[in-house]
């Protein structure tokens, strides 16, 4: 039996987050709107309208290839691609076929195991979206709202090998959309829809099979499990002695199964033409040049950077260049911060992404603002409050956008490091628990942190932990 | 002499494939009709066959050249709904929920 | 004289002064209608009528109130010393291949039949905001497919008001006829391949295609959109002049609309034409058709006549000072047609795939299996010959396999015969043109039923107006006379992009320097009745 290899490719749209259509000033979101009410006579056919374009689109779609690192090209131009379906009004989809707006590119996409694929990038190009339709009672319903949203395709070489460095590709490809903010990458939302074109090959070989297209997959998850659910069907088929056809293959998420689509609607022939209601879309490189310029540094490139220049481990690194507003606050805050690096992110990663979390908000909006978190780390570094003061100040500073140390006065948060109002406490518990004290005398030692618990109870957890448990021990022996 | 039917470029199962592809259905009178006006339409066509063109001569999309001086303005992504969306749907032939309804792919139950 | 025969700008211009009041030309208009058109257009009106052969039958629908609320409120802002607009009081048709908002849209199809447009085509919003009434609109061949009006699904289609048993000419032929006939002084068609201009010259009056992106497509139910320009069609220059003032410029919703500014195209009307170099061209003179007997196609030369015609315009431009400069090569004037073949039906037949029957327009009644049942049976039933002859044509030539050989060729054949016109147009070249004159047909207005089934034959009737189309530039038809049938005879003034100035200028010198002419005095025969 011999051992095959998966090569896969994917297609993926991904809905731009510009503020209207891509060929009129409809909305470009309209998720929670009721059916066609987000439509007007472009996006929906209507017979004598014309596409005007929206710029905005044309820069952010720049803007990701430059990111991609591919050719953005000074024209580009719009083709129509010609068949019928009752989603698409027009009968055609205005979209780019062979001048598209970049070609080329790659993203360096590391894998849990260390190593990193490159995902070469074939072409990207621009095109309107289509409606949505829904099955209902041996019919088909319509809605048109998301007729005419802009839409970006990108198409990578055959690069990936597994389902599971393409469930990586697309993870990073969603961070890095929503990095440069060109998209919401939702995949839920439909926002960044991905197609896997599924062959495989004797290990080894250099040739290519023909290979199936995986279509309706709308999830990381779903992704995985259709692209290994095909990879092992083309096996059992080879191994059987069979071929594997070009199909068209459709994934049903709650079955969790493969079905072949309607070969007709595959084979059409598009007849594309250029498109003569629109002109050509010039970037010159003067545009080029200033996309360039606006390209901020990059998820990956950033990760490598944390890593390196504050000596952070990898996972930190991963998480804090997660998302684009994260990684710029806890940069801030280190700078403000001006020391240990590790010690910022101890606090970022756990409690703020924590109370993040919770409360559904962006860094970029946080009341507690870098200055603020690098102000109460300092706080307790200068030992004016003990630790977990310093984790209820970062809610606190978040409810009322004051600053720490004003807080720490208004409400007497200051740890009680005073040797003799703690001496007096710790007395006092002493005196309350002769039976615990005989236990400690007669050998358990480790009870010592239920003394420590007890006085920090007392104090309303502003006692000093550490102070308190020499003194403690102090105290104890005698 | 009428041309047999073989030699003619849209010979009648080009043509049904067409007719096909552009979701048309005819008659048996219309279809002979249509491809014979249709061939008809071909001579004159290829009279352009003999034009010499050489390898620069560039395709015209447009007669007018559109230089950045008459070339319109890029539009601004601002939006502006439709006022009248309800008056767009009101023309379908038939709506059900606020979708427009259209028949099944590939069969619906006859009753 | 007819209020309704008065110029359009004489109208303007007494109503502005308040000696006639909107109403009144509004009134004037409708009554010329009621003595002449007969009756409108109608889906599946295959019964003739007794006098349907005695009128013109240029309307398919009519809108007065539309036009009576217009007119009101023109009065009322006159009557409060608010400028009414440079069209007060005007009454216009729109060719119905243009969205007409609340009013039936139906580009002449059964396919639209009973389409109510939501919104309204640029050219005619700004026609109503210049004070123009619109008075209906006004019958076409089907999607403007056809040259003499006859493909039109609304029956009866319009007769040529200077002899009824003869066709408007197509495809604004109902455009044409209105005009000719005083039924509205101004009519708004479009020009595709010569779809104003033919018909102007078949029926006496004055068509012009403005250069493409002159006037704003948005609204108009496209057939080739790199080809379709709005125009006007009036019985004079002025009259024309007047109305593209109103419609041209460019519009936030034509993205190949022109960021030009719009001059006073009645300005400089009387500016003499001393100097100016016009050409005349041979190529122009002879006439393609196909013959039978070789199986090719061959050439023969224009009808005396009408070349007659062209040459009696050019001695008068000479009278004016025009230099007429002869010999005028466009050698691939005779490619016009063939390439137009490919280039319209490839548009057409991708403009027409969103007549699916699913959102608009007819879907038909029949009990259907599924959707692509419901497609077929709709667009069989809805569409008449003329857009299914488009639409294959347009498949075949698109195909992937035939692109190259048929689409790519025709647009590069399409370069040829737009550099012929930049080659004699360039000031810097041989010629140094400022306009070329031709005719504008290769014969007058044909008998209705005469050439309706050969659709290569009743092509060849664009072949001397579409070389402007596919080279974008513009052109003007002017009546210059009566053949001896009594059919009168339009020469063709083209120039170079954006000239329409020019063009009206020199047209008006033409109509001022033959203003004594006897035929000019002539008037429609359907005139005769009323």
């Amino acid at each position: 039996m011999s051992v095959y290899e998966a090569i896969i490719g994917l297609e993926t749209h991904i809905q731009i987050n510009t503020t209207t259509k891509i060929f009129c000033t409809c909305k470009a979101d309209s998720w929670d709107d009721p059916p066609n009410s987000n439509i007007c006579p472009v996006c929906t056919g209507l017979p004598g309208i014309l596409p005007v374009l929206n710029y905005k689109v044309v820069e952010k779609a720049a803007l990701l290839a430059a990111a991609m690192q591919a050719e953005i090209q000074p024209v580009s131009y719009f083709d129509r691609k010609n068949y019928f379906y009752p989603d698409l009004p027009k009968g055609y989809q205005i979209s780019q076929y062979d001048r598209p707006l970049a070609r080329g590119g790659f993203l360096d996409v590391p894998m849990p195991d260390g190593q990193v694929r490159r995902v070469t990038i074939h072409k990207l190009h621009i095109e309107e979206d289509a409606g949505k339709t829904i099955h209902e009672a041996g019919q088909r319903l319509i809605d048109f709202n998301r007729c005419g949203v802009p839409l970006i395709e990108m198409v990578t070489g055959p690069d990936l090998r597994s389902a599971d460095e393409a469930a990586q590709y697309v993870i990073r490809l969603r961070q890095l959309l929503r990095w440069l903010a060109v998209s919401e990458a939702d995949m839920e939302k439909g926002h960044l829809r991905a197609d896997a074109n599924v062959s495989i090959r004797p290990e080894g070989a250099d040739y290519f099979n023909p290979k199936t297209e995986i279509k309706n997959v709308n999830s990381i998850v779903s992704l995985r499990d259709a692209v290994n659910t095909e990879i092992d069907r083309q096996v059992k088929e080879v191994e059987a002695g069979g071929k594997v056809e070009a199909w068209t293959l459709d994934w049903d998420d709650n079955a969790g199964v493969l079905r072949k689509m309607r070969s007709k609607e595959t084979e059409a022939d598009y007849r594309y033409f250029r498109e003569p209601d629109l002109l050509p879309v010039h970037i010159d490189e003067k545009s080029r040049k200033r996309i360039m310029a606006d390209l901020p540094e990059l998820p990956l490139a950033r990760r490598a950077r944390f890593s390196q220049q504050y000596e952070l481990p990898e996972y930190d690194a991963d998480i804090l260049t997660g998302e684009r507003s994260l990684s710029d606050y806890f940069e801030h805050t280190v700078e403000v911060y001006g020391a240990d690096a590790k010690r910022v992110s101890n606090w970022v990663m756990n409690d703020v992404l924590r109370m993040i979390n919770e409360r559904g908000i962006s860094p970029s909006n946080l009341q507690l603002t870098p200055d603020y978190l690098a102000g109460i780390i300092k706080l307790v570094d200068a030992g004016m409050i003990n630790t977990s003061t310093g984790k209820s100040l970062i809610e606190k500073v978040e409810d009322t956008g004051q600053a720490p140390s004003a807080l720490v006065e208004a409400e007497g948060l200051g740890k009680v490091s005073d040797r003799d109002a703690l001496r007096e406490i710790i007395v006092e518990v002493i005196e309350n628990h002769p039976d615990q004290v005989a236990n400690y005398k007669g050998g358990k030692t480790t009870i010592i942190g239920w003394f420590v618990g007890q006085v920090m109870k007392q104090s309303r957890g502003k006692a000093d932990p550490q102070l308190t448990r020499s003194m403690l021990e102090e105290l104890l022996s005698e | 002499m009428p041309e047999k039917e073989q030699e003619q470029p849209i010979t009648p199962q080009l043509f049904d494939h067409l007719v096909n592809l552009a979701s048309l259905e005819l008659s048996r009178e219309e279809a002979e009709y249509l491809r014979r006006e249709l061939n008809n339409q071909l001579k004159s066509i290829d009279e352009l066959e003999a034009i010499p063109l050489g390898t620069e001569t560039e395709i015209t999309t447009h007669g007018v050249p559109y230089t950045p001086q008459i070339t319109p303005e890029a539009r601004d992504d601002r939006w502006q709904a439709c006022p009248n969306p309800e008056e767009i749907l009101a023309q379908a032939p038939e709506v059900r929920d606020g979708y427009v309804v259209v028949p099944d792919i590939p069969h619906t139950d006859l009753d | 004289m007819k209020l309704c025969d008065l110029p359009a700008h004489t109208v303007a211009y007494l109503v502005r002064r308040r000696e006639i009041s909107a109403l009144d030309t509004l009134e004037a208009a409708l009554e010329r209608i009621a003595a002449v058109d007969g009756r409108p257009g109608r889906l599946g009106n295959d019964q003739n009528y007794p006098d349907d052969a005695e009128k013109v039958h240029a309307f398919i629908t009519l809108t007065p109130e539309r036009a009576r609320a217009q007119a009101e409120a023109i009065d009322k802002k006159i009557s409060q010393g608010e400028d009414p607009g440079p069209l007060a009081g005007v009454p216009f048709t729109v060719k119905d291949i243009f969205c007409t908002h609340g009013t039936r849209s139906t580009a002449g199809s059964r396919i639209l039949g009973n389409f109510v447009a939501p919104y309204t085509a640029t050219t005619v919003s700004r026609l109503e905001a210049g004070g123009g009434l619109m008075i209906g609109k006004v019958n076409l061949d089907e999607f403007t497919y056809g040259s003499s009006n006859e493909s039109s699904a609304f029956h009866p289609t319009p007769r040529n008001p200077w002899n009824l048993a003869r066709v408007p000419g197509g495809s604004s032929g109902g455009s044409a006829a209105a005009v000719a006939a005083g039924e509205g002084n101004l009519s708004l068609g479009t020009d595709t391949a010569g779809s104003i201009r033919q018909p102007a010259a078949f029926c006496g009056v004055v068509g012009m295609k403005p250069t493409y992106g002159r006037v704003s497509r948005y609204g108009l139910i496209a057939f080739g959109s790199s080809l379709d320009c709005p125009g006007p069609v009036a019985a004079n220059v002025t009259d024309t002049a007047l109305m593209l003032n109103s419609i041209a410029g460019p519009d936030v919703h034509d993205g190949t609309a022109a960021k030009l500014e719009v001059p006073d195209y009645t300005k400089d009307l009387k500016k003499d034409i001393r100097g100016l170099r016009i050409g005349l061209s041979p190529d122009y003179f002879r006439i393609t058709y196909f013959d039978p007997l070789t199986g090719e196609f061959e050439q023969q030369l224009i009808s005396p006549e009408i070349e007659s015609a062209v040459l009696s315009a050019a001695g008068y431009l000479a009278q004016m000072g025009a230099d007429i400069v002869e010999d005028i090569p466009m050698p691939h004037t005779r490619y016009g047609i063939p390439v137009y073949f490919v280039i319209s039906r490839v548009e057409a037949a991708s403009n027409l795939h969103r007549y699916d029957g699913v959102k608009y327009g007819f879907r038909t009644p029949d009990r259907v299996a599924d959707l692509p049942e419901m497609y077929r049976r709709s667009r069989a039933e809805g569409f008449g010959t003329q857009p299914k002859l488009r639409i294959l044509m347009g498949m075949y030539v698109s195909a992937a396999q035939y692109s190259e050989q048929y689409y790519e060729r025709a647009l590069k054949v399409r370069t040829l015969i737009r550099n012929d016109f930049e080659q004699v147009f360039n000031s810097q070249g041989e010629h140094r043109l400022d306009a070329l004159l031709t005719p504008t047909t290769p014969t007058t207005a044909f008998s209705m039923g005469d050439i309706y089934g050969d659709s290569v034959l009743m092509q060849y009737a664009d072949q001397l107006t579409v070389p402007a189309n596919l080279a974008g530039i513009p052109g003007i038809s002017l009546p210059a006379g009566f053949a001896k049938d009594g059919l009168p005879i339009g020469v063709q003034l083209l120039g170079p992009d954006f000239s329409e100035a020019r063009l009206l200028q020199i047209g008006r010198a033409f109509e001022l320097a033959s203003e004594g002419e006897d035929w000019r005095k002539q008037r429609p025969a359907i005139l005769n009745t009323v």
